[in-house]
């Protein structure tokens, strides 16, 4: 009977647990899991010249390329130009375009408002009339590059490449090239301050897993404490700190180690985002180091002296392996969060301090070219997808202790 | 300092004190001739593990100085020593196999890699662990565990070896079995071995001579055999197995006997004779110590000196002995043993016997020491399985 009753009661007790976890579940998946879809799906999904030129895409694909389109192209662009007009879509669509090749935006513009003045055909003569460029073969080649919905054009762009006409991809003009740079920049900085991290967090750690409770407890609370104070107001303390006429500047011109003339510049540039973010940042290197640590008993080192290892050995062979999982686990958790680090840079960072995530920012918030933020954004994500996969590989995450 | 020459470790009159004003170890002076098996045994909160991790190197004295092979060891850091060190908790390296374990006292001290390998198969074999070279220690029972641990504090040939209760963390039969295996190594080895242990038992069954402590203080230094029948103090007399205490005063002294009143002061003087050992002289208060197991049943009259009428309170069987709780000299519960061999006699509860015993079986100690010593100190872990029974002068 027991055993019956047992049988019968747990498949129910199991879909009962699966409800209680389900609002979280459909809260996951309404507020981050959707919206990190949709926003993917924008750095390779955009219809806005094929919705808004359909019949000029359309037509254009029997165009040769042999020197200008047909009448039939013009005739529908000028249609759909002046639609387009009148429904107040052609400044997304000159947006669109001018990010494909700048310039473009007045192309459309002009001939937009000198269409609805009104205009005559034939179009092939009267649009070329409106702007020049009407007359050269690029603005065509353009929308035809943009008229798929489905585009590549944001991930290469945000590898500073570009697709021609052709269907070839090489390398934009050098005075376009900015996101390679800024991911080598975003990666290069990221390790910096997780092996500054690792630096001060390690002996700190150690010292604090091997001291007496008591002392140990107020450590702990000290490294803490940042974790309670606002974001911004610590960094902020860091211009205070850290700007030129600020408290450490003023004390290595007084202690003479600096000539008055020549204060040093801190920050506002790659110094400020280095020191911020790694003062930022060390509790999470501290905290699972010194949860791994305080686990490897003192009598380890002990008995490594006592078999003849000097402390350099037994340190290299004893400590060090054994706070490994440690080392890994704040490393791959400071890198994650540093790759994507954002206030920070933005406030202290200035001009030479700026990484990716201000330039993800700064397409989504200000210039709106949301397919290249998504791209930007994807290529950051898969990075630390592919990081977290590279660690479980080599040193497996069910090593990792995050805490106590 | 006196020489250390025929000693080959030696503590002269080593101090420690970790916080400036109290003292861990006090006065502690003991010298081990080379392959000689000693233990310090005693309570927890003694100093007998002080005294262990000052020998290796983990503390520092704070007074008196320590000799190994004649030389003072104050300046020599841990790591060259050369001396085994066998932890409570193992201390292997969790992220070493077994071998590798092993190997690294003798990598420290840059032995060849064939000779390595050839000395840890050596003393993997000497431990029964051959099969187990390549598990990692998670992967073995406490016992293997202890096993690899001691196989490594031996692997590298040091000049002596510390145990520090190594076997506290096994159960009672793999307990007495690692007894053996140790003490059975240390012959084979010819090591010279510091032991650790609050396990009376553990200390009498493996050591040469066994130093009992209380306090930060050496209590008595002898063979198990020796401390057991001639206890000199009433803390040895009642750590070491266990022992009737009555409270007296010497009447009558000589070097080879003692008279002892026992009475409660008010009523008539009970005499009872003693082997004075820490008694010097008429009129000192004294605590005589009877072992249970020594004390006859109804003697035959004139066989022993002391013979007192006693009221049996209660009696428990014990299989092989006899356990009769007594009142004598208005004392109780005054314990004896009789062994369970043929005509022992019947014995009930509320019968009146005679308790009879020998002047050499009946030890005129210190009056000051008492049991209550160790079971005030600060206690970590499991109090020895002595059991001390000290009988008060009843009241009323």
């Amino acid at each position: 009977m027991a055993a019956g009753k047992a049988s019968v009661s747990r498949p129910r007790t199991r879909v009962n647990a699966l409800m209680l976890t389900l609002p979280l579940v459909a809260f996951i998946a309404v507020t981050f899991v959707a919206p990190l879809i949709s926003m993917m799906a924008r750095g390779v999904y955009d219809p806005t010249v094929a919705d808004i030129m359909p019949e000029t895409i359309a037509a254009l694909q029997s165009w040769d390329r042999q020197g200008l389109p047909p009448e039939e192209v013009y005739a529908a662009a000028a249609r759909e130009l002046t639609l387009a007009r009148e429904e107040r879509t052609i400044g997304r669509l000159a947006t669109r375009l001018n990010r494909q090749a700048a310039g473009t935006r007045s192309v459309i513009t002009r001939t937009g408002r000198a269409l609805n003045r009104g205009a005559e055909p034939p179009w092939s003569e009267s649009l070329p009339e409106i702007h020049e460029a009407w007359g050269e073969p690029e603005v065509w080649e353009t929308l035809l590059l943009t008229g798929d919905r489905f585009t590549a054009d944001y991930y290469l762009n945000a590898v500073d490449l570009q697709r021609t006409v052709d269907g070839d991809i090489v390398r934009q003009p050098e005075t376009r090239r900015v996101y390679v740079d800024l991911f080598i920049r975003t990666i290069g900085v990221s390790l910096s301050v997780t092996l500054l991290c690792l630096a001060i967090g390690y002996p700190l750690a150690g010292f604090i897993a091997h001291a007496p409770p008591r002392r140990a407890r107020l450590l702990l609370t000290l490294v803490l404490l940042p974790f309670w104070t606002s974001l911004l107001v610590r960094t902020t303390s860091w211009i205070v700190l850290l700007q030129q006429q600020g408290v450490i500047n003023d004390i290595l011109v007084w202690a003479g180690l600096v000539p008055d003339t020549e204060r040093l510049t801190l920050v506002y540039n790659m110094t400020g985002t280095l020191v911020a973010m790694t003062h930022v940042l060390l509790p999470f290197m501290v905290l699972p180091l010194y949860s791994v640590m305080s686990g490897i008993p003192g009598v380890q080192m002990q008995a490594a002296a006592s078999l003849g290892a000097t402390w350099p050995r037994a340190f290299l062979r004893v400590y060090l392996p054994q706070s490994m999982p440690g080392v890994g686990a704040g490393c791959l958790l400071v890198f994650i969060l540093a790759i994507g680090y954002y206030i920070t840079p933005a406030l202290v960072g200035g001009q030479s301090g700026q990484l990716i995530s201000n330039l993800i920012a700064y397409h989504i918030q200000t210039s709106l070219n949301w397919g290249l933020g998504a791209a930007l954004g994807t290529i950051l994500f898969a990075a630390v997808v592919l990081l977290f996969v590279f660690y479980d590989r080599v040193l497996g995450l069910d090593r990792m202790k995050l805490g106590a | 300092m006196k020489s250390a020459a025929d000693a080959f470790v030696e503590f002269a009159q080593v101090g420690k004190s970790y916080d400036g004003h109290t003292l861990a170890v006090e006065d502690f002076s003991l010298r081990i001739p080379q392959g000689e098996f000693v233990t310090l045994l005693g309570p927890s909160g003694c100093g007998k593990t002080t005294c262990l991790k000052m020998l290796a190197g983990f503390e520092h004295p704070t007074a008196g100085e320590i000799f190994l092979k004649g030389q003072p060891v104050g300046q020599i850091r841990a790591h060259k020593r050369n001396i085994g060190v066998v932890f409570q908790q193992y201390a292997l390296f969790p992220h070493m196999t077994v071998a590798e374990n092993l190997a690294f006292p003798l990598q420290a001290r840059r032995v060849p890699a064939q000779q390595v390998a050839a000395s840890v198969a050596r003393a993997l074999d000497m431990v029964q662990l051959s099969d187990f070279a390549d598990r990692l220690p998670g992967q073995m029972s406490g016992g293997q565990q202890q096993r690899a641990a001691i196989a490594r504090a031996l692997v590298f040939e040091p000049d002596i070896v510390l145990m520090d209760e190594p076997l506290g963390a096994l159960d009672r039969r793999l307990r007495e079995e690692m007894q053996y295996e140790i003490r059975r190594l240390q012959q084979r080895l010819g090591v010279t071995m510091l032991y650790v242990t609050h396990d009376q038992g553990e200390a009498m069954a493996m050591s040469d001579r066994v130093a009992v402590m209380s306090e930060g203080r050496i209590q008595q230094i002898a063979s198990p055999e020796v401390l057991y029948e001639e206890p000199e103090r009433v803390f040895v007399a009642t750590f070491i197995g266990e022992n009737n205490l009555l409270d007296g005063r010497v009447v009558e002294w000589d070097a080879a006997s003692c008279r002892v009143d026992v009475g409660d002061g008010a009523g008539k003087p009970a005499i009872v004779q003693a082997f004075p050992v820490a008694v010097d002289g008429a009129d000192q208060p004294t605590k005589l110590a009877i072992r249970p197991e020594r004390v006859a049943l109804n003697p035959p009259s004139g066989s022993y000196s002391n013979v007192f009428d006693a009221k049996v309170l209660d009696m428990i069987f014990m299989g092989d002995h006899l356990r009769l709780h007594t009142e004598v000299l208005g004392r109780a519960p005054f314990i004896v043993k009789i062994p369970n061999i043929v005509g022992h006699g019947a014995v009930l509860p509320g019968d009146t016997v005679q308790l009879g015993w020998l002047v050499t079986d009946c030890r005129a100690l210190d009056a000051t020491g008492s049991a209550s010593a160790y079971s005030a100190a600060p206690e970590q872990d499991r109090v020895p399985i002595a059991t001390s029974t000290e009988t008060a002068p009843a009241r009323g």
